[in-house]
């Protein structure tokens, strides 16, 4: 049977004016001090979201904050500020591959929020997505096609980088099948197809289909619709007609609809990507941890942490006979639900034309997979600190107890979790395509909930010429 | 009990100044020769155009292309730098390549170079402005621009590799000088360039 031997007890006098003074600095986790920011968006009020920005400058959330600003000015339509923002922070995450030792250091005493926020994989990948909207925007067609190749390249870069600070074969493992994503190549292909670079769209979609196919169990998204038909379609009209019979005849869940005829391909493609919902963040939680009598017998405190990440996984349970020696008290972080939002889907309408987007890419469980493959890192460090701050607590106590207590109280003083995301990402995306005939036209988007009832509605103007492309982005922030 | 010889006080101010030390930044401004090779990122820049413009003209004024249309029009051949396309995940100052081509195609002294069609349009303009306010001493007379005999095209293409910090960069420039009239094209060349880019693992 387990039993408690003791807890580390703070004199009274001491602990509870610390612990009153820690809720008084505030000692909110970085989602909830910064999720106003989601407020002012939802509100379109982008002065507002800048202003929260810029109220948090620089400093080890630097990145976060040049993304968030190039965000927030993607959807203001300020398209040039967006792109210098976020070269800004692609330059940063480039020169954060250089650790600096000194913030590792201190985080083994402090906190993970005492090193640099490199971004995750999923957030990395998504820059020059915004990007090449960006520049469409612009006018500038040509520098949407260099976002179109980039576009993949940094994700299997920022995966790259994620991969160095993870050990464990099997999380290694689950890092790696982050390393592509179906939505960026297909995108990239749409790009690249409607500036007439037909062989570099095939490939883009070829490989789209095969990132949706390796990657439907972790994003629980399947093959678009429509990609199988620009699959068919390229590929038949280009010289490609052999490997769109391999992929028949290997996937022919890629097809599921017939390719079309010549003739239905006459006029010009709208394709309209909307984002919904907010992205899953990470929440703190607090988390006990038994040290146990036996645990003396490590060689070394990173064993002893590694032995830490077991118990502190569900499932864990102790063999008879041992006591607990000492509760450790952890910040670790917890994936939070995603929120989906009313509207996950649009219908696009004109002439005689429909079409309902379909879901291209889930952020959410992109976010979810990566917090999985770092987690036991995660937990390893948290655990090699909290083993310092106990051996530095043991030893002040042995010199004097009060002493003790104050280095006890400043180890739980600093415990704090990182939850740094780029908060205004959205929770899903899905594309919806539809062709229209030379010529203006009212195309109606209707915003549709889960059960494909209409929240709200539009109709913008858009001029289709023969073989030529529109591309229009749509946020819900509802 | 385990014991330990770690001064948690002295160790974290210790620590503490050391990252606060590590923080401490100051920006310098230092006026630098534009011929100085200065490599920040690995990013293609304005050495790597200037290289490749001179590469691209010595090539093509080393081939025969030019004494064979003076041996067959008596005039040097009058050219038109159009589209370079740049095909790489990189966005490339594509315009500073294309000056840099005039300029060498210019002050190689064997060929004339006339305006590109953004250039003309600016030029008409003005032009135009001249049949109404210029005088007649002065005014320019319509029909009376140079023909490109030739126009320059090409392409920037790259293949990048990268592992563990440490990245291969390799662009190639295409050009091909292509005959108006014909669409023959009477030179291709072709530079590369390659760039090793490292990246220090660990800073203090």
């Amino acid at each position: 049977m387990l039993g408690v031997t003791r807890s580390r007890a703070v004199p009274a006098g001491l602990g509870l004016p610390a612990a009153v003074l820690l809720v008084a600095a505030g000692c909110a986790t970085y989602v909830a001090s910064n999720l106003e920011l989601r407020s002012h968006l939802a509100a379109g009020d982008w002065q507002a979201a800048l202003a929260r920005v810029d109220a948090r400058p620089g400093g080890r959330d630097r990145l976060l904050e040049l993304l968030q600003r190039g965000h927030v000015l993607h959807y203001a339509g300020r398209f040039e500020e967006s792109n210098i923002a976020f070269q800004q922070a692609e330059d940063l995450a480039a020169s954060l591959y250089t650790r600096s030792i000194s913030q590792a250091a201190v985080s083994l005493i402090v906190n993970d929020l005492a090193v640099d926020y490199r971004g995750k994989p999923h957030e990395l990948a998504m820059v020059p997505y915004y990007r090449a909207f960006n520049y469409l925007s612009l006018g500038d067609r040509d520098a949407a096609q260099v976002e179109a190749r980039k576009a993949t390249l940094a994700l299997a870069e920022a995966v790259e980088a994620t991969l160095r600070e993870i050990e464990r074969p099997e999380d290694r493992e689950a890092a790696r099948r982050l390393q592509d994503s179906g939505f960026l190549h297909w995108f990239s292909g749409l790009l690249f197809e409607s500036e007439g670079a037909a062989n570099d769209a095939f490939v883009a979609y070829r490989n789209a289909a095969r990132a949706y196919l390796a990657g439907g169990e972790l994003t629980g998204v399947a093959p678009p619709v429509a990609l199988g038909r620009d699959l068919e379609r390229v590929g038949l009209a280009h010289g490609f007609s052999s490997e769109v019979e391999e992929l028949h005849a290997a996937s022919p869940e890629l097809f599921p609809v017939p390719a079309a005829t010549p003739d239905a391909e006459a006029g010009g493609e709208i394709v309209v990507v909307l984002e919904s919902g907010w992205v899953a963040t990470r929440d703190q939680v607090m988390l006990n941890v038994p040290i146990l009598d036996v645990d003396h017998h490590y060689g070394s405190n990173d064993d002893w942490a590694w032995e830490l990440v077991n118990r502190a996984s569900p499932g864990w349970s102790s063999s008879y006979d041992v006591d607990i020696e000492y509760w450790l008290t952890v910040a670790v972080p917890v994936m939070a639900p995603s929120t989906t939002g009313q509207v996950t889907a649009v219908r696009l309408s004109a002439d005689r034309a429909t079409a309902t987007s379909e879901p291209s890419d889930d952020l959410s469980r992109r976010a979810a997979a990566t917090f999985e493959a770092e987690r036991g890192q995660l937990l390893f460090r948290t655990f090699v600190r909290a083993l310092a701050k106990y051996a530095a607590a043991e030893a002040a106590e042995n010199e004097d107890e009060t002493a003790g207590a104050v280095v006890n109280l400043l180890g739980v003083l600093t415990e704090r979790a990182d939850t740094r995301c780029w908060l205004t990402l959205p929770d899903r995306i899905s594309v919806a395509r539809v062709r229209l005939p030379a010529g203006r036209h009212q195309l109606h988007l209707e915003y549709l909930d889960p059960a494909g009832a209409t929240v709200s509605s539009e109709a913008v103007e858009v001029e289709v010429t023969d073989g030529g492309w529109t591309f229009l982005s749509r946020r819900s922030f509802s | 009990m385990r014991t330990t010889t770690i001064r948690p006080a002295v160790a974290f101010v210790a620590l503490a100044a050391l990252a606060t030390a590590a923080g401490c930044t100051s920006t310098t401004v230092t006026r630098v020769p534009t011929e100085e090779q200065i490599d920040l990122s690995g990013r293609w820049n304005d050495t790597d155009s200037q290289h490749a413009a001179q590469a691209l003209v010595d090539q093509s004024m080393a081939t025969p292309w030019v004494d064979n249309f003076l041996l067959a029009k008596s005039e040097k051949p009058t050219l038109i730098i159009g589209t370079i396309r740049n095909k790489t995940p990189e966005h490339i100052a594509v315009k500073t390549l294309v000056a840099d081509l005039e300029r060498s195609f210019i002050n190689s002294g064997r060929v004339t170079v006339v305006a590109s069609s953004e250039e003309r349009e600016e030029i008409r303009a003005e032009r135009e402005d001249q049949q109404q306010f210029a005088s007649d001493e002065t005014v320019k007379a319509w029909g009376l621009e140079q023909g490109a005999d030739f126009m320059l095209i090409g392409e920037v293409n790259s293949q990048f590799d990268a592992e563990d910090g440490k990245e291969v960069k390799y662009y190639q420039v295409d050009c091909y000088l292509v005959d108006l009239e014909s669409n023959v094209k009477v030179w291709t060349g072709s530079t590369k360039i390659k760039k090793f880019v490292g990246r220090s693992k660990y800073k203090p």
